[in-house]
C-alpha cells in the first residue's frame, strides 16, 4: 500500500496556472475522489501525478518524488486509466492489455511466459478473456473501460489513477467499472485517486473527497463533510438537493426549477 | 502473445518471404537481353556442384551476373528499405498517411543529386561516384534541418506533440525543392538526367551499389526491428505511452534517425521511388493488423517484392527502352492512395 502526498503542487497549461499550490494526502489503500466543476483542474491534477504534465512543488509516492523519476520508473509506481484513450488500429484486446507490461520488460525486450500469464489472468478476472482476440476498436464502451483497467492492473503498481472512468458509460457499466476498481483496490491493496463528475458516485466510492474549483482545493474529507448542499450550490453554481439515503448514503441531485 | 496473433505474424512473414522468392525468380528469368529462361537457371545451377556446365556464352553470363542479378538484389534491398522505413515513419508519427520522405529526405536527396548532375557532369566516370553520396548527404541534411526547426518550434520535447515537426518537414522540403528547381533551370543541358533521377530507376545498378547500400540498411533494419514493440506502445499516443513507461520523444528520435539513414541510402542509389514507403505498410496493415512488430519486417518483405516486380515491369514493358521505376510505383500507388483517402473519409 502506498501513500500519495502532494505538497504545494502547481500545474501550468498554456502559461496559466490550472492547479495552484495544492496540498493533499491520500492514505495507503484508500480511494480519494477528486470532484469539481468543468475546468476545476481535476484532469490536470491526475496528469501531473501521472507525469504527462509538468508540475511545481513536490509530488511524493511513499516519500519518493515522482518528478525525479524516468517514465519507466514512474510507470512501475503509478498506473493510469485515461479519460479519452487513443485507440490503435488493428490491435487485439490481449495485445492492448499487454502494453501495460512495458515497464517490466527489458528496454528492447519482448514479453515472456510470466507476462503472458499475468495478462491472461487479468483478462479472466475482468471477464475479458472471451474477447481476447477481438480488435480493441470493435468492443463496447464498458468492455473498453475494463480493458483500460486491465492494462493499468498488469503494470503491477500500488497507485491507480482514473480520469473520469465512468464517462459515456450507461448506469450498468458505470457500476461495473467502479465495482471492479473497488474490488481490485481491496484485493491488491491499491491506493486509488480518481476524478469523477457524478457526486453521488463520488460519495459512494470515495473514502475521501477533494473538492476543487479553479485549480484550488476548497475542501477535503469524508463525503458527508465536503459535499454539503450549500457548498455544492456555491461551487457549481447549481441548485441541488443533498440527501442521506439510509441504503446508499449521500445522494446529490439537481433540483428542477419551477 | 496469444496463438492467433503469433499465427498472423508468422503468416505475414512467411507469405512475404515466399512472394519475394517467387518475384525474384520471375524477375531473374525475364529481361530485355533475350537470354532464354531455362538457360538462365541452368547457368545459375551450374555454379553448384553436380549440375553440369553453363549453356551461356561469356556475354550472356555477364549480362546475367553483372547486370540482371545485382539489379534484382538492389531492387529488393531498396524496396525492403523503403517499405520498412515507411512503416517506421508511420509508427513514429502515428499517421498511416505519411511516408519516409515526410521530413524532406526526398527533396534533400533531389537537391544533392541535381547539384552533382548539373555542376559535375563528368563525375559518372570517377572512381568514386559523387552522386549517391550527394543524394545521401542531401537527404540526411534535410531531415536534420527539419528536426532542428521542429526543435526550436517546440515540437521535439519530452512533453510535446509531433505536429510542428511535420510542418517543419513540409517547409524544409519546399525550400530544398525550390533550390533544386533553380539549380536545375541553370543547367538546361542536363534537364533530362535530372528528371530521370527524380523519377527513380535502377538502370545503372551493379554490385557496387548493392555494397554501398547494404551496410546502412542492415543497421537501419536492426535498430528499427528493436523498436517495433516501442512503436506499438507509441500507437496509443504520447501521453499514454509515457504513463506506460516509454519516452516518446526519445523513441521517435531514434526511429526517425534510423529510418532516415535507411531512406537516404535507398534514394542515393535508386532516385526518388515514390509510394512504396506509403502503400506497402498500409497493405500489410490491412492484411495482418497493425502491430509494428509484424508490420516492420512484413513491410520490408512486401516492399522488396513490390519493387522487384515494379523493376521487372519498368525494364520489360517498353524494352529495350526503360520506364522510370517511379512511374510504375506511382501508377499503382497513386490510385491506391486516393482510395485510402476516400475510404478514410467514409469510415
Amino acid at each position: 500500500m502506498s501513500t500519495i502526498e502532494l505538497q504545494s503542487v502547481s500545474v501550468a497549461r498554456g502559461g496559466v496556472d490550472v492547479i495552484r499550490d495544492l496540498s493533499l494526502v491520500v492514505d495507503p489503500g484508500s480511494w480519494c475522489v477528486v470532484v469539481g466543476p468543468n475546468g476545476a483542474g481535476k484532469s490536470s491534477l491526475i496528469g501531473a501525478i501521472a507525469g504527462t504534465l509538468r508540475h511545481r512543488g513536490r509530488l511524493l509516492i511513499d516519500g519518493v518524488d515522482v518528478g525525479d523519476l524516468s517514465p519507466r520508473e514512474r510507470a512501475r509506481l503509478v498506473a493510469v486509466v485515461p479519460q479519452q484513450p487513443l485507440l490503435p488500429f488493428g490491435m487485439s484486446v490481449t495485445e492492448y492489455v499487454m502494453l501495460g507490461r512495458t515497464a517490466h520488460l527489458p528496454p528492447f525486450g519482448r514479453e515472456g511466459a510470466r507476462d503472458r500469464q499475468i495478462v491472461g489472468e487479468t483478462l479472466e478476472r475482468l471477464d475479458l478473456d472471451w474477447l481476447s482476440h477481438r480488435d480493441i476498436a470493435s468492443i463496447s464502451g464498458g468492455e473498453m473501460q475494463r480493458a483500460l483497467i486491465g492494462r493499468a492492473i498488469v503494470q503491477h503498481t500500488k497507485v491507480l489513477l482514473l480520469d473520469e472512468p465512468t464517462n459515456a458509460l450507461d448506469i450498468r457499466h458505470q457500476q461495473q467499472a467502479l465495482e471492479v476498481v473497488d474490488a481490485l483496490r481491496r484485493e491488491d491493496d491499491l491506493t486509488v485517486l480518481s476524478a469523477l463528475h457524478d457526486l453521488t458516485l463520488a460519495a459512494q466510492y470515495g473514502e475521501k473527497v477533494a473538492l476543487l474549483t479553479c485549480g484550488t482545493l476548497i475542501s477535503e474529507g469524508r463525503p458527508i463533510e465536503v459535499l454539503t448542499e450549500e457548498r455544492v450550490a456555491a461551487i457549481y453554481g447549481a441548485d441541488v438537493i443533498v440527501r442521506i439515503d439510509p441504503e446508499v448514503g449521500l445522494v446529490v441531485l439537481p433540483r428542477r426549477r419551477p | 502473445m496469444n496463438l492467433r496473433v503469433t499465427t498472423k505474424s508468422s503468416l505475414a512473414i512467411s507469405l512475404g518471404f515466399t512472394l519475394l522468392v517467387v518475384a525474384s525468380i520471375v524477375s531473374l528469368s525475364l529481361g530485355a537481353a533475350g537470354v532464354p529462361v531455362l538457360d538462365v537457371w541452368r547457368d545459375v545451377l551450374s555454379h553448384l556442384p553436380g549440375f553440369g556446365r553453363s549453356p551461356l556464352d561469356e556475354l550472356s553470363a555477364a549480362v546475367l551476373w553483372d547486370l540482371r542479378i545485382p539489379r534484382v538484389v538492389l531492387s529488393a534491398l531498396v524496396g525492403a528499405g523503403l517499405g520498412m522505413c515507411g512503416s517506421a515513419y508511420q509508427g513514429a508519427f502515428r499517421n498511416p498517411l505519411v511516408d519516409p520522405f515526410l521530413l524532406g529526405a526526398a527533396a534533400g536527396a533531389g537537391l544533392g543529386a541535381t547539384l552533382v548532375i548539373v555542376y559535375l557532369p563528368g563525375s559518372k566516370d570517377w572512381p568514386v561516384r559523387p552522386l549517391p553520396l550527394a543524394a545521401f548527404v542531401g537527404a540526411l541534411s534535410a531531415v536534420a534541418i527539419s528536426y532542428g526547426v521542429g526543435h526550436f518550434a517546440g515540437s521535439v520535447g519530452e512533453r510535446r506533440d509531433a505536429s510542428r515537426l511535420v510542418l517543419s518537414g513540409v517547409a524544409v522540403a519546399s525550400f530544398f525543392t525550390a533550390i533544386q528547381t533553380f539549380v536545375q533551370q541553370q543547367g538546361n543541358d542536363n534537364l533530362r538526367l535530372v528528371y530521370s533521377w527524380i523519377l527513380g530507376g535502377l538502370t545503372t545498378s551493379g554490385w557496387s551499389d548493392v555494397l554501398l547500400v547494404l551496410p546502412y540498411l542492415i543497421v537501419t533494419a536492426v535498430v528499427l526491428l528493436m523498436h517495433g514493440r516501442l512503436l506499438d506502445v507509441l500507437s496509443v499516443g504520447d501521453d499514454e505511452a509515457r504513463t506506460l513507461g516509454v519516452s516518446p520523444s526519445r523513441v521517435r528520435l531514434v526511429v526517425v534517425i534510423a529510418a532516415s539513414v535507411g531512406t537516404a541510402a535507398c534514394v542515393s542509389v535508386s532516385g526518388l521511388v515514390s509510394f512504396v514507403g506509403l502503400v506497402v505498410p498500409h497493405v500489410v496493415r490491412l492484411l495482418f493488423g497493425s502491430t509494428y512488430r509484424t508490420n516492420l519486417p512484413a513491410s520490408a518483405l512486401f516492399g522488396a517484392t513490390f519493387l522487384v516486380l515494379a523493376d521487372l515491369v519498368s525494364r520489360t514493358l517498353t524494352a529495350p527502352a526503360e520506364l522510370p521505376i517511379g512511374v510504375v510505383t506511382a501508377f499503382v500507388g497513386a490510385p491506391f492512395f486516393a482510395w485510402l483517402l476516400v475510404r478514410g473519409r467514409s469510415r
